[in-house]
């Protein structure tokens, strides 16, 4: 990092979208619809990245639009067409981690904090062997270093931070301002590359993870009462149940 | 590895008992690494574990600061499991001995067991739909996130931890501001208030919040809000929005006024002893997460419930 420049890399699309993933009658997960997918929190990296610098490279994982960070910003992506993502987000992270030292020279790598995978962020840093704040909900330059709030469960902190850094970035409501046609279009003329875990040097920790068995949730025990034809008696019976519960 | 031993590391509040609990059903020695202050340490003492191991930030830095330090001490002990709290700084540091034993990893599980030579955890798929089990025959590093418990045995012993000479690399890159304490992200009394109302986009129209307002002050409760009630109609300020990267509360009552339940927000109040939820769609997936619901149109059960509050 230079008092001018910082280089950041931007992580996106590394987790796959368990919205899109099917639950069968028995609980069974089907997650093969579920694509690798951007979240909230990969747009407030994106964000963050571009309020840093105008110097992004991004990393992603798996196929789809790789030109989702290139439209925000990044000068091109590197993405590891198959990445065999599975049940250990170690092995999320050892990939991430080839990536960024594929890229070389970097002074803040920025993912998504997302609850897709919070292991994920922290492990990568780890890997890297690099200081690292998730939970960041801001992120900008002074002095010759960052600017940093991140959230902790008693409220917001404000670090000073010298890269090189991990940031996992928290989002605090959906895009704002993505990036419109003109933007995509350029994006996807900018340079992408493709590389492997063997390119990168990624190899699986030493035990792995089974999946052992799927089940639906226990059903609920709700009691719900009928409001529709009967508004002040379903209110009655709700305050009632809640007195005698003890918490009115 | 040793046996079903589990290190379990709590850098910030979260449910450490929960935690503690949980690891017990392993059959293991349990140590928790409390990384932060004196009352910090005290919490994890009394949450259940079998001794606590302290380590304090130095002046001005961060707990993520500690995670050489905290690495090296758990991976010189080659527990078979490491917890984790759900916070930043908790994952920080768990990452960083997850690494240093190179286990596999898992985030969100909420209960753990021994089977035969496995080590099982469960934790939900599919944005809760369903809950898998996964399993590891050697190590396992997992991120914890489930409810607390209350713990009413006797405190574990406390050891005051030091980092060992160049543990402390990172305090130079991370550091506190100095006088930049921003304090709580709410102002409301949100986080300590026993009764809970949480406006949701089932609310509709913005004049249904004075309804809103008076069944507040009829149950003395304190109004809240989903997401997008805050974020697209900003009825309320960020201060005041339920959910797992907003506010999390524990009330004694959390009432949820045509919010449909999504995990994001509901996350948020899963320590709340009593949910309660009033929504016109009977599908709505808060009724699979409430103990109490009223199916209905929100503009004749608001009223209702004013007029049966005062009753």
């Amino acid at each position: 990092m230079t008092a001018q420049s910082v280089k950041c890399v931007l992580i996106f699309k590394w987790a796959r979208n368990p919205l899109d993933a099917r639950v069968g009658l028995d609980g069974a997960v089907d997650w093969s619809f579920a694509n690798m997918a951007a979240s909230d929190d990969d747009a407030a990296a994106a964000v963050a990245a571009r309020n840093l610098s105008d110097d992004i490279v991004a990393l992603t994982l798996g196929n789809g639009d790789t030109a989702w960070a290139a439209a925000r910003g990044a000068s091109r992506t590197v993405t590891v067409p198959d990445p065999r993502i599975g049940l250990d987000s170690s092995w999320t992270a050892r990939l991430l981690a080839g990536g960024v030292r594929h890229i070389g020279e970097v002074d803040v790598v920025l993912a998504g904090d997302c609850a897709w995978d919070p292991a994920a962020p922290v492990l990568l840093g780890a890997c890297l062997g690099w200081p690292t704040l998730a939970g960041v909900i801001e992120a900008r330059r002074e002095g010759g270093g960052l600017r940093v709030v991140r959230r902790a469960e008693s409220g917001n902190e404000t670090l000073e931070v010298t890269p090189p850094v991990v940031l996992a970035v928290l989002a605090r409501h959906t895009e704002k301002e993505p990036p419109g046609m003109k933007a995509i279009l350029a994006a996807r003329k900018k340079p992408v590359e493709k590389m492997t875990a063997a390119d990168l040097g990624a190899a699986p920790a030493a035990d792995s993870l089974v999946l052992c068995g799927s089940a639906l949730p226990p059903a609920t025990k709700a009691q719900i009462f009928a409001g529709r034809d009967d508004p002040a008696g379903a209110a009655a019976q709700l305050i009632a149940a809640l007195r005698k519960e003890g918490v009115l | 590895m040793s046996g079903n031993d589990c290190w379990v590391i709590a850098a910030d509040t979260g449910p450490i008992a929960g935690m503690i609990a949980a690891a017990r059903s392993l059959g293991g020695k349990i140590t928790a690494v409390a990384a932060g202050g004196r009352a910090l340490a005290d919490k994890a003492a009394a949450a259940g574990p079998d001794e606590v191991r302290w380590f304090a930030p130095s002046q001005g830095s961060p707990p993520e600061t500690l995670a050489p330090a905290v690495a090296r001490d758990i991976a010189a002990a080659a527990p078979r499991v490491i917890l984790s709290l759900p916070d930043a700084a908790s994952r920080v540091l768990w990452a960083a001995a997850a690494f240093a034993l190179g286990a596999p990893a898992a985030g969100a599980v909420t209960q753990l067991r021994a089977e035969g030579d496995l080590v099982l955890a469960v934790r939900p798929a599919a944005q809760g739909k369903a809950l898998e089990t996964i399993g590891s025959q050697g190590l396992l590093a997992a991120v914890f996130d489930a409810a607390d418990i209350t713990y009413t045995g006797p405190a574990a012993p406390v050891t005051e931890m030091r980092p060992a000479a160049g543990e402390d690399k990172f305090a130079a890159a991370l550091r506190l501001a100095p006088g930049a304490d921003d304090g709580a992200p709410e102002e409301s009394g949100l986080r300590a208030a026993a009764r809970v109302i949480g406006v949701g986009l089932g609310v509709r129209k913005r004049e249904r919040l004075a309804w809103a307002e008076s069944l507040a002050a009829a149950l003395d409760a304190v109004l809240a809000c989903s997401l997008p009630v805050s974020d697209d109609l900003e009825w309320f300020g960020e201060s005041r929005v339920i959910g797992i990267s907003s506010n999390r509360i524990a009330p004694q009552l959390y009432l949820a006024l045509g919010i449909s339940g999504q995990p994001q927000h509901m996350s948020g109040v899963r320590d709340a002893r009593i949910v309660a939820a009033v929504n016109n769609d009977p599908e709505a997936p808060v009724f699979n997460r409430c103990h109490y619901g009223i199916e209905g149109d929100l503009a004749e059960i608001l009223p209702a419930l004013i007029d049966a509050v005062n009753e």
